[in-house]
């Protein structure tokens, strides 16, 4: 079959001119792309054909759907894979490929807010900005926790918070990784506070978006899985495993996903997540790169971005930068450079600090241009 | 008229840089109210064209916060936005939203949303910023 029957009139030659200054533009930009926790490194020329079928998975991927043209098998398999890595207790898991973390935290959220329509969501300082508009979305009540230097959420600022409000049943909003310094907020030590404080209903959703693809390959990781009692959590497929399309993961305990499950007979399926239509051809992206690289692919690719952001904070600390970075994380924190050099090297920057996050396609090469620039400061050269 | 309030570094010259920059768009500001929380300075402006006013001032990459929006200054400790929560809970006002705009040297300069805003400002009013004996107008 052919999705295009009749050939398509072609560009005429401004529009064609048009392509060409935009691929000019993202090949120049691709060079120095070192500030985001985008992976760029990916190659799906094997599933362009795919490209021709109007592939959608509306629905539940676990459902029947009377709209054949989906990718629901492999977004099982998918789904079944980080489920394994998340260790999700087996029969008591549910998800599906998101459209990126922002989805994915809304759904977590969304989970919290059905199973406690009184409660009170709590994240920390440094959570991702696009959770307070999912707040504001869901219109749940919400209270921001300080934040340690480090990144991670202040567990005494949160221990007086949950005391005063113990009255309200806690959804906590974790992170996994956080936007700007990489941390890890300590679920066990959240847990422990619950418990301390008799708090016997309450949910937890982790926003793993990065470090949820980085944990489950390192010697030591920082505790942040099922295993931990999180009713949900969320990875972000186009950063560790690299898509041209934003994707992602959530997963959530089924007990409380059936909660939200309701019935469209229109479609034929349960509709049970966020979106209607939504994107077949990531499942198969992802798919693809998990067939190819396996867990030992993506650990030893891990160690090679953990060695390369080592590389990174030694570089910047040779030439007198004070650079720092959590244990298992790539991101590399740094004290904010010029403009030029901001622009130049696309970093994201906050306050008086940037961040280097050293992604699969991050050389040491890069790294060494990158500290060069920042020593020459506003001497560096324009875009 | 409509308010919105910018936060940004206390520095001299920021009044001037904001109302030449709402000139040039052609936007009339037709209120000011100045308040300083530390070294942060929160300026309240009524505007005639209050969307394009937003658009313009937070594409410079000032944290600009809409006419709903109640700053309060809080110490900077543990447990601090969590009393502040406390006093709407019992006085059984809706508080949608509590979280910082910036820490810094003990202060804590927070942002409060709620819609029931005469009653929450009763309850917050020995936590508005200083150098001001009323609060931000429209907030």
């Amino acid at each position: 079959m052919s999705a295009l029957p009749q050939p398509s009139p072609a560009l005429n030659a401004a529009d064609r001119r048009r392509l060409d200054d935009l691929r000019h533009r993202l090949v120049e930009h691709a060079k120095r792309f070192a500030g985001y926790p985008v992976n760029a490194e990916f190659d799906y020329q094997e599933l362009l054909d795919l490209l021709a079928y109007p592939l959608n998975n509306v629905g539940d991927p676990w459902c029947p759907s009377l709209y054949r043209l989906n990718t629901h098998e492999l977004e099982r398999e998918v789904v079944a894979w980080f489920a394994r890595l998340t260790q999700a207790p087996e029969g008591d898991y549910w998800g599906y490929v998101t459209s990126g973390g922002t989805e994915g935290n809304l759904y977590g959220l969304f989970l919290g807010r059905e199973l406690y329509p009184e409660g009170m969501v709590y994240y920390s300082e440094d959570t991702h900005y696009s959770v307070a508009k999912v707040l504001r979305m869901l219109h749940v009540r919400n209270l921001m926790v300080r934040s340690e230097p480090d990144g991670r959420m202040d567990l005494q600022d949160l221990r007086e918070t949950l005391h005063l409000h113990r009255d309200v049943p806690p959804i906590l909003f974790l992170n996994a990784g956080t936007t700007m310094k990489g941390a890890v907020d300590d679920v066990r030590g959240v847990r422990q506070l619950l418990k301390e404080l008799a708090l016997r209903d309450y949910f937890l959703h982790v926003d793993a978006a990065l470090s949820g693809m980085i944990l489950p390959f390192v010697e030591e990781p920082d505790p942040f899985d099922f295993r931990e009692g999180v009713h949900s959590l969320c990875i972000s497929g186009h950063k560790f495993i690299g898509s041209p399309l934003p994707c992602g993961v959530v997963l959530a305990r089924r007990r409380v996903v059936d909660r939200i499950a309701r019935n469209v007979e229109y479609i034929g399926s349960q509709d049970t997540t966020v979106l209607g239509s939504r994107n077949g051809v990531t499942p198969v992206f992802l798919w693809y790169q998990i067939q190819r690289q396996g867990v030992d692919g993506f650990r030893a690719l891990v160690r090679r971005c953990l060695d390369t952001a080592q590389y990174a904070v030694d570089r910047f600390a040779a030439a007198g930068q004070k650079a720092w970075r959590h244990r298992n994380s790539v991101t590399v924190v740094f004290p904010r450079p010029p403009e030029a050099v901001v622009r130049r090297w696309c970093l994201a920057v906050n306050e008086d600090i940037a961040h280097l996050i050293t992604m699969p396609h991050v050389t040491p090469q890069m790294v060494d241009a990158l500290v060069a620039d920042v020593v020459a400061g506003p001497e560096t050269p324009p875009v | 008229m409509k308010q919105l309030t910018i936060i940004t570094e206390d520095r001299p010259g920021l009044l001037t840089e904001i109302a030449t920059i709402l000139a040039e768009a052609g936007i009339n500001i037709e209120d000011v109210d100045a308040e300083a929380a530390g070294p942060t300075s929160a300026i309240s402006i009524g505007v005639d064209r209050y969307d394009e006013a937003l658009r313009i001032l937070s594409a410079r990459g000032w944290k600009v916060f809409a006419e709903n929006t109640i700053l309060i200054e809080v110490p900077d400790a543990p447990g601090a936005l969590a009393r502040v929560a406390r006093r709407f809970s019992d006085a059984g006002v809706n508080l949608r939203s509590v979280r910082f705009v910036r820490r810094r040297k003990g202060k804590a300069l927070v942002a409060l949303c709620t819609p029931e805003e005469s009653r929450a400002l009763e309850l917050v009013r020995d936590l508005l910023p200083k150098r001001s004996a009323h609060p931000p107008k429209g907030t």
